[in-house]
Order: structure tokens, then sequence, then C-alpha cells
């Protein structure tokens, strides 16, 4: 006796007098309501989910500091592993200004000052916003497509599992690293740049050595080269936190991942400028009214 | 010739021969465990003079048996068959009890009888209460209710998509039902703080489908992960326990140097389970354990969680499509129907029962599955191809065209 049970069709069956989009749409589609959100709401969601993302963060960095063993790996792949980069576009940043800059001032004939305006540009303003973008193409891109394969791989669910928090994990520790080694590594971009302006200046158009750093050490004071690193600070900031959040937000497979470290470039990049802007138009404020007999000299 | 029953058994030197198999001769009878005190006798109808009768009638034949032949239970007497051996040690204990509420004519195994649950009157570990589920407006469970037993193995089971791992994710807390509530030992897991949250998920372990080992971390970090982090050892005594614990399933010694990426499929998932281990949880979750590996491996991760039942943990849970590890893993299987294939007020646990009850279910979607036959779909998906074709047709067709379109002849 054969054992095969009977099958009795399900009255799913499609009628002639159903359209065919009818008939796809399935029993549970039937009260499918669209819920694809506008551009507005895509934003106004991205945003609270970034400021809850990021209030998690703080919690879990005053809760539990990050160990030495969870920051080690990262001061490597972070800070050691971007040294040459961030280096090489420091030098070049330094060497394109000094040729770009050259022709124009010795028209004026003021060539002698050149050390003046690189340095100032270079530790102020392109230094730490070219490192910054160089990092966040580097570190922010990685740590947005690692986070989202970990993701994708059920390794962030595997974390909570385990009875561990994933943002006290993984993002704080990243955010630690990124406040703390991206404005030495912008120190860095910034002595090469200095260096390599220097020796186009020097060595390439003849400019005199004493005279280049003579008014570099007029005009380019310490304000600017701290206004410059604490940018970079909240630089690195906004990169980590960009990044771990795309990641910890990746969609599922490899576009999913793509997506998101690209995501994260572009986002950093945004909020990079945006961030030069508004603590630059701070920085300088607070300069003035702090020391008012210095900025009217200067003005 | 041994005058006291209870002796037969116990004074056998090799009681390996003489056992029954295991499977069948296991807290099988109905009347075994049963308590006079129960409050609940439903199952256990009150005796009959019939049943004393027939008791009498046993209990004379088992003098006769002990009287007449040597004891069947001796080993210098073991030419009598098992079943038969079984048949006089079970109809003893039988005369020694006065509860005893029937007679069975013959000794069923204990798949076939309508027994008790083995642990049915353990302590409830895991119950879900009316859960709903959805994903973008796509309901995934729906109105679901079952309890996990401490102690039993439960299984998983039904087509993909759904929601077996949502399910084991809400039982850990990384997901919150929409609705319904999914409690841990009477605790709402929805209600619990952060931290009751992770002091309670410490007592489960997680083996997912794909192992989800760190990949950045060598095997020994991931095994030591949990404890460094709950600082639960030493970090002078992991070397020895992280090396116990891949002992333990069966990884050689060295392979704790290596990175996740290097190890195979299987071996990664023995990594998987040595680092849920690590913690002694109570609770065990497998999530698809042998999906992707050969029938060896599947066998030898089958015969690794059974250990790990016997010797770890209290409780498992497996979901899993591989029958051969339901039938050798699970105490008790739940089946899950998709949703979009379910009637509106049809439960969505289609059978939930013993594991080799399933193939003779009275429901034909049931042992479609245990059978892995596909059934209606295959009819549905050339409804549905049909209904494709006809929408192509856009103008009728001259004769040529129709010759051309008809398939090869071969």
């Amino acid at each position: 006796m054969s054992r095969k049970p009977k099958i009795q069709a399900r009255s799913e069956t499609p009628s002639k007098n159903v359209s065919r989009a009818d008939r796809n749409a399935g029993p549970l589609n039937e009260k499918k309501i669209s819920r694809e959100p506008s551009g507005f709401a895509k934003m106004i969601g991205f945003i609270g989910s970034l400021s809850l993302f990021n209030l998690s963060a703080m919690r879990w960095l005053l809760y539990r500091p990050p160990r030495w063993r969870n920051l080690r790996p990262l001061f490597y792949s972070i800070g050691v592993a971007s040294t040459t980069v961030v280096g090489m576009t420091g030098f070049f940043i330094g060497m394109v200004l000094a040729v770009q800059s050259y022709h124009s001032f010795r028209e004026m004939g003021l060539e002698s000052r050149m050390g003046a305006v690189i340095n100032v540009t270079l530790v102020k303003e392109l230094g730490p916003v070219l490192a910054a973008t160089m990092l966040a193409g580097r570190i922010g891109s990685a740590m947005a497509a690692e986070l989202g394969t970990m993701r994708v791989t059920e390794q962030i669910d595997a974390l909570s599992a385990l009875g561990t928090n994933p943002i006290q994990v993984l993002v704080v520790p990243r955010l630690v690293t990124c406040v703390l080694l991206i404005p030495l590594l912008t120190g860095i971009a910034d002595c090469l740049g200095i260096f390599g302006g220097h020796l186009i200046s020097t060595q390439l158009f003849a400019i005199d050595t004493y005279y280049y750093w003579y008014y570099t050490e007029k005009f380019v004071e310490m304000s600017d080269l701290a206004a410059g690193l604490v940018k970079s600070i909240f630089f690195g900031y906004s990169i980590g936190i960009i990044a771990c959040h795309r990641g910890f937000h990746s969609k599922a497979g490899a576009q999913g991942v793509g997506q998101a470290a690209t995501e994260s470039f572009v986002l950093s990049f945004v909020i990079i400028l945006a961030v030069d802007l508004v603590v630059g138009s701070a920085w300088n404020s607070v300069y003035r009214a702090l020391y008012p007999e210095v900025s009217e000299g200067l003005i | 010739m041994v005058d006291d029953p209870h002796s037969t058994i116990d004074d056998n030197p090799n009681p390996l021969q003489c056992d029954p198999p295991a499977e069948e001769y296991t807290p099988a009878w109905t009347f075994s465990s049963f308590d006079g005190d129960e409050e609940d006798s439903s199952e256990f109808p009150i005796p009959t003079n019939s049943v004393i009768e027939a008791l009498e009638i046993h209990s004379e034949s088992d003098t006769l048996i002990k009287g007449d032949r040597p004891n069947p239970l001796k080993p210098e007497s073991s030419n009598l068959p098992a079943q038969e051996v079984a048949d006089v040690s079970l109809k003893i204990e039988v005369q020694e009890r006065s509860e005893v509420m029937e007679t069975p004519q013959r000794i069923e195994p204990i798949s076939s009888l309508t027994k008790p649950y083995k642990y049915a009157e353990n302590p409830v570990v895991i119950e879900f209460e009316n859960v709903t589920k959805s994903f973008q407006g796509q309901m995934v469970l729906r109105d679901l209710s079952f309890q996990i037993r401490q102690g039993e193995t439960v299984c998983l089971i039904g087509e993909s998509g759904c929601g077996k791992t949502v399910n084991l994710k809400l039982m850990i807390g990384l997901m919150k039902p929409d609705k319904g509530k999914v409690s841990f030992k009477g605790n709402d897991l929805a209600k619990m703080t952060e931290k009751q949250l992770t002091a309670t998920r410490i007592k489960f372990g997680f083996l997912f489908q794909m192992a989800a080992l760190f990949d950045s971390m060598s095997i020994y970090d991931n095994v030591a992960f949990g404890l460094r982090e709950h600082r639960l050892m030493p970090e002078s005594q992991m070397p020895e326990y992280i090396r116990e614990r891949l002992a333990e399933v069966g990884l050689p010694a060295g392979v704790e140097t290596k990175k996740p990426a290097e190890l195979s499929g299987g071996q990664r998932k023995r990594v998987g389970l040595a680092r849920a281990l690590a913690l002694k949880p109570e609770v065990m979750l497998y999530d698809e354990p042998t999906t992707g590996l050969d029938p060896i491996m599947t066998d030898i991760i089958n015969e690794l969680i059974i250990q790990t039942q016997d010797h770890g943990a209290k409780s498992g849970i497996i979901v899993t499509h591989e029958m051969r590890t339901v039938v050798k893993c699970a105490d008790r299987v739940i089946m899950l129907y998709p949703i979009t294939r379910l009637g509106p007020r049809e439960s969505q646990i289609l059978y939930n029962g013993p594991p080799d009850a399933m193939e003779d279910h009275s429901d034909a979607r049931v042992r479609q599955f245990v059978r892995g036959e596909a059934g209606e779909r295959i009819r549905e998906m050339n409804v549905a191809r049909m209904a494709d074709e006809i929408d192509t047709v856009v103008a009728p067709m001259d004769a040529d065209d129709i010759v051309s379109a008809r398939p090869p002849k071969y």
C-alpha cells in the first residue's frame, strides 16, 4: 500500500477573472501598505538613529572604558598602518602649495614670504582636512566594511549572545582610537607638509631658507597649530562614529557591505567639511574673545 | 534459583548482556512513574477488578517461570531472547507495585505508547506566549505559544522562512516580539534591564549557522572571549581550559593558534560549539548546526550535540532541516509552517511531539516535510509558470511559429 499522501490543493489556484498582478500579490500582500518613507523622513530617521547610536557609544565609553587588549590591534591598524599614507599626503600637499603659490607671489615680489602662507594654510586648514579625508577613505571605509561583514555574518549577534554589548566591544575602542590617533596623524601630515613646502621653495625656487623660516615664525602661531589639531579631534570622532554606524546598519550581502563602506566615506567627507566650518568659526570666535589684542593686531 | 525477584537484575554481574535495548524499555511504562498522590489522574484509569485479576495471572506466570526453568536474568540462563527477558523483569516490577493501573498485554516501544512525556514534570525554562513578530510589514510568527522544559532537546523544524531562527533570537533576547511574551524561567525578556539581559544571555550557548567566529581573532581568543569579557577565569588558567574545550569537540592541539579562515566548515562549527560551551550554558541553541556539511561531519556534529546535552547543557533547542539530526538528537519536535501558507485561524505549529510519530501524522504537510516531498508546491509552480507563459503571448502566433515553439522531441 502506497504511503504517499493525497495532496489537496489549497484555494490558491489563480482564477481567470483575477488579474496577474493580483495573482502574484499572494495572500499576505493583500493588505500590504506602502511603507517606503520619503527622502525627508529617511533623513530625519538617519539623524535620529545616528544620535541614539552616538549617545549609546558615549554612555558605554563612560560606563566601561575600553581595555588595552582591545585597543592595541586598532592602534596598529588605524595608527601605524596609516602613517605612510598620511605622511605622503601631507608631503605632497606642502609641495603642491609651494608650486601653485610661487608664481603669484613672485609677481608681487613677495616670494620670500611664501613660508608663512604655506605653513599657515597647512597647519590650520589643508593639513587637517586632507589628512582627515584620506583617513576617512582608508580607515572609515575599512571599519564600515569590517563591521558590516560582522553584521552580515552574525558576529555582532554572537557578541550579544556571549553576554557583551557590541557597541562597547566594537564601537567604543574604534572611537577612542580615532579620537586619539587622528590628531597625531594630522601632526605627522603637517610636519611632512611643512618639509615638502620648504623643500620645493628652497631647492626648486631658490628662496632663502632664512626668510622662509623668519616669516613662518612671524605669522604662524601656536593657535593656528592648535586650531588644526582641535579640528582633527572632531574629524576623528566624526569618522569613527559614522563608519561604525554605517557598518552596524549594513544591509545583507556583498552589495550591502560595499554600500555601507561607500556611504561611510561620502558622509564622513561631507561631515568633515561641515565640522571644519563650524569648529573653525567657533575657534575664531573664542580666540577673539579670549585674546582681543592679538586678533586686532592680526587684522 | 532466586526467590527474591529483585535480585534477578541486581545480582547480574554483566547486566549489559541482559538489558533490553534502551530505546525500547526505558521508562516506557505508563504507570511506572505514576504516584498515587498525583492530583491529575485523567491519564491513569482507576484499577478495576479485571485489571487486578490480570495482575494476579501475571504474578502466577512469573512464579512459574522462576520455579520451573532457569532464571532468564542470570547470565548462565541468558539464552532467552532479550524481549522475553525484559518482559519478565517488567512483570516482576508490576507485581511489586500496588499502584499499578493497567496490565499491558504486550510491552510496546516507548514511541508508540500513549505515555506521559519524560520531561513533562520538569520546570519550564523557556516559554513563548502568543508571540507575534513581523519584519517590514511581513508577519513571520503569529500567536506562537510553546514551552521548553529543563532537560529536553527540542528540534524546531519547518520550511525556510517560517521563523525558526527568529525563534532562537527571541529566546536569547536578540530580538523583541511585537506582541506576546518570551520568558526565561518565568522572567519576561522584554522587561529585563540591559544588565539582567546580559546575565541571562550568559546562561545560553548559541551555535550560529555559520559559526560566527570573530575573524580578526585566533581560535584561542575566540574561545576565551566570553571568559575574558566576564572575567570568569584568570588568564593563567585559560590555556588548559581552552585546550580541554577544543579537545572536547574533537579539535587537535595546535588549532588554537590558527585564524577562523584557516579552518574547514566543520571545524569552524566545532570551534563555535567550544566557544559556547566555554561559558557552561544551561541552554544550548543550535541554529542549523549541520547545514553545508558532509554526511560524516553531520554525524559528528550530531554526536557532539548529544554529548553536550548529556554532559553539559541542561536543555537544547536545535533549528534544523536535517531529519537525521531530528531523529538522532530530538526528544521532541516542533514543526512550524510559514504564515503565508496558513489559513487565517490555523496554528503555526503543525506538529509538537516525539520525532518518531511524525511520519504517520494525520497532517499531510508534516508527512511531506519528513519525507522531503514537494507535494502541491510542484503543481503551484507549474500553474504559476503556465500563467507567465500565457501572459507573455501578446499576439496570436501563426502556424509556423507554433511549430517552431514546440519543444524538440528526444
